[in-house]
């Protein structure tokens, strides 16, 4: 029964659409810096030169912001936008609170603020799409808390009793981003800029990952989703193909899509039953993503005609074409043997990139096309230019992809030749950086082409808004509310349960968080729980307080970004870095460096590999000891003092995380730090003219680069019993 | 490692029961979403997007 059948009093309301204009307006502007930053992090890698040998500048230190932009400044406003009009009207009430919905627009900005005046000053945690520090990790949780009331509230006092599947996965989002951010966020803080994560290497691993893979799942995805399941059939005039095919899509990706993060750790010193896990699951992903897709384009069922005249759609069904690629590459990229060749290199770039320019850039760009006009009741400026953005924006992709696609597949078959006698054909990693690096240059023309077909929607929307009547007055609507004879629960013994469930905000809720803790538990419980059941191995040591502030600082500078700290148990990673990674290795590392892109080689066994001399040499000018590294020069470590007076509060925390320092350890820390330092520098001065640096940040991070795989006792029992480097086929 | 902490850990049932909840779910819904009798709550749902609310002062 629809809400204009039932006999109930009419109330008369109006919609919050001022929210969703800022909201779109914030999407708007900060998509246009996420793209910005994107170029010039592209450009960087293409050309060294252009780092500019400027700290704040460097491709470390704003990688995370262009990720961080992407996801939650772009993507984050543009779903808050979308789910705030689409509620309202799918609820016919509106929003819950005036005042809740702008500290939520207010505290979103300001957050996003924080991450822009963060993360370039290398304020970071070093976990890849959780680096802000944990004033900014309170802030989200409180604002996110904010979002949740004004939805739910909204939900709560709705006028519609069926809630549509569009509102099933805002609940979902809401719901599952609240646990993901909150368990992955766990920390204690060093001071107001700094603090370590309660978990370490394997756990901090598998907790990082559950939650890495779930931020693409719940803030990528499932409010996509919900949007496309909202704005399709309203541009289109038809109502969505299969709603039972919505339920099956529903419930099949929130159960299996929280199951599947180890797909992230393949090959590493994960247990081998957590990788398969993830990798079965991530397989099954195929089915429900493709379900979404099929569901969203047959939609436009008999008006494909208007697919090829009205952005909107067309934008749509273009950013569902990019949805069921990239949700085709996923689990092929999660397939062991694919992810041996894959994994490290740039065709993950691609595959991510797919994601969100094509899907969710896309569909955002589609919901822009159709909210600026029905926002300010008018029509869209021109049609004309739409369509440039159109196909500039396409064409830029598929550059961005096909090179990316070419040069992460020919870099993982070069890294993985292996001639007639066993030998690494390309020994240097450097050699196959070269081979690549002029697919850069495409990469960055692809972005290019990108941002100008944005550019070209900015000024299509903004000519649109400029046609809007002036003192337009504030629409109202009336719908019958909801009494308690319509309320759910009132439900008739043969209404579907399902049926009654989509009646049941709470209830329904509860259904989805049951659903994601299931998964979660079964993928992080075990390592959650590992000390008690596998004692720890005591060969291994902590670091030193001049290996910690060394390992802070490359944290600091992002070096995780383009180096890993992990080799696999392929044959061609061992021939090339030496024994794989075991877990102990990492036990003590809050966070784990495990990465996931190699730009530079792995650094897991790079302790004592080159004399301290090269490690300095390689910081202040990487081309003097590798002649085609495209690695930036980090000239301000030569100058900037190390931070020795914090190390004894470093250490207290580290000791409050779980690493065995003993208290005559913490309080010594800075002295210990000093005379670590002063030895490093009077052995650089002895082999060169090279004088004064003992108090300078790069005497740290040669001391943590020296350390990183040195655990005698360690490798000795592992060369007892390491089985064989796996080849993956 | 890895095949001393497979093992030791307490719970080897724990991913089966999971993946059995989830199987059991997942064939329950699918039987449920395909019966023919749910036919008119699916299309009358499918087509909220398209109900807009009356404006004010429109056909009152």
């Amino acid at each position: 029964m629809s809400t204009t059948d039932r006999k109930q009093p009419m109330e008369t309301f109006a919609y919050d659409d001022d929210i969703v204009k800022k909201f779109s307006l914030a999407t708007i502007i900060w998509g246009g810096v996420a793209f910005l930053v994107g170029i010039i992090v592209a450009l960087q890698l293409a050309d060294w030169h252009l780092n500019f040998g400027v700290s704040w500048l460097t491709f470390g230190r704003l990688r995370p912001l262009h990720t961080n932009a992407a996801i939650f400044a772009f993507g984050g406003n543009a779903i808050f936008a979308g789910i705030y009009y689409s509620t309202q009207r799918l609820c016919k009430a509106r929003l819950f609170n005036d005042m809740l919905s702008k500290i939520h627009f207010w505290g979103w900005q300001l957050i996003i603020v924080s991450a822009a005046l963060t993360l370039p000053f290398g304020i970071t945690h070093g976990k890849e799409y959780a680096e802000l520090e944990w004033p900014i990790d309170i802030a989200i949780t409180l604002i996110w808390v904010v979002f949740a009331i004004n939805f739910f509230g909204t939900v709560w006092k709705r006028r519609e009793k069926h809630m549509y599947v569009a509102l099933w996965f805002y609940i979902a989002t809401i719901v599952t981003v609240a646990v993901l951010h909150i368990v992955n966020s766990i920390e204690v803080p060093v001071t107001w800029y700094k603090s370590y994560p309660v978990y370490a290497g394997v756990q901090d691993a598998l907790v990082q990952w559950w939650y890495g893979h779930n931020a693409v799942a719940f803030f990528l995805t499932t409010p996509f989703l919900g949007l496309m399941y909202f704005f399709i059939p309203k541009a289109a005039g038809r109502p969505v193909y299969s709603y039972r095919l919505s339920i099956v899509h529903f419930w099949s990706l929130v159960f299996i899509y929280i199951w599947a993060g180890p797909h992230h750790l393949l090959y590493t010193a994960l247990p081998d039953w957590a990788q398969t896990l993830g990798m079965v699951f991530s397989v099954m992903l195929w089915a429900p993503s493709w379900g979404g897709m099929i569901n969203g384009l047959l939609t436009l069922r008999g008006t494909w005609d208007k697919v090829r005249t009205e952005p909107v759609l067309k934008f749509m069904a273009t950013s569902l074409t990019f949805y069921g690629m990239s949700t085709f590459e996923g689990p092929l990229l999660s397939i062991k043997s694919v992810s041996a060749l894959g994994h490290y290199t740039d065709w993950i770039i691609a595959h991510v990139h797919g994601g969100t320019l094509g899907w969710n850039g896309f569909l955002t760009f589609g919901m822009l096309y159709y909210l600026i006009p029905t926002l300010y009741k008018t029509e869209l400026f021109s049609k004309r230019l739409a369509n440039i953005h159109f196909w500039t924006g396409t064409i830029g992709i598929l550059l961005y992809m096909i090179s990316m696609w070419t040069s992460g597949i020919t870099q993982g078959l070069m890294l993985r030749a292996i001639d007639g006698s066993g030998k690494l054909v390309y020994p240097d990693f450097a050699e196959t950086v070269v081979r690549i690096a002029p697919l850069y240059w495409i990469r960055a023309f692809g972005g290019t082409l990108f941002l100008v077909g944005f550019l070209v929607m900015c000024y299509n929307l903004y000519k649109t808004w400029q046609l809007a009547p002036k003192n337009q007055k504030q629409d109202l609507y009336q719908a019958p509310a909801l009494s308690a004879t319509d309320s759910a629960h009132k439900d008739s013994s043969s209404t579907p349960w399902h049926r009654r469930l989509e009646g049941l905000m709470p209830a329904f809720s509860v259904l989805v968080l049951f659903g994601i803790i299931l998964g979660s538990a079964i993928e992080i419980l075990p390592t959650l729980i590992v000390h008690t059941y596998a004692p720890a191995n005591s060969t291994v040591a902590p670091y030193t307080p001049l290996e910690l502030a060394g390992r802070d600082l490359y944290i600091s500078e992002g070096c995780y970004n383009c180096h890993s700290q992990m080799i696999r148990t392929l044959r061609e990673d061992v021939l090339r870095y030496g024994k794989a990674s075991m877990p102990e290795e990492s036990m003590y590392d809050h966070p784990f460096q495990w990465g996931s892109k190699r730009t530079g080689p792995d650094l897991a066994r790079e302790g004592g590999k080159y004399p301290d001399l090269w490690h300095y040499r390689h910081m202040l000018d990487p081309r003097s000891v590798t002649p085609n590294s495209i690695m930036p020069t980090y000239p301000w470590l030569f100058d900037d003092n190390i931070d020795f007076d914090v190390l004894t509060k470093k250490f207290s925390v580290m000791q409050t995380v779980g690493v065995p320092y003993t208290e005559d350890q913490i309080k010594n820390a800075p002295t210990a730090a000093r005379a670590q330092a002063l030895q490093i520098a009077q052995g650089l001065s002895a082999d060169s003219p090279v004088k004064g640096l003992e108090n300078k940040q790069i005497i740290a991070i040669i001391a943590y680069l020296q350390r990183l795989g040195k655990n005698p006792e360690l490798l000795k029992t592992a060369d007892q019993t390491a089985p064989a480097a796996e080849v993956a086929q | 490692m890895k095949q001393e902490i497979l093992t030791q850990f307490p719970w080897p049932w724990l991913p089966t029961l999971a993946l059995m909840i989830f199987v059991t779910f997942f064939i329950g819904l699918l039987i449920n979403v395909s019966m023919k009798s749910r036919r008119k709550f699916f299309d009358a749902a499918a087509t909220l997007p398209l109900q807009d609310a009356q404006k004010y002062g429109e056909n009152l």
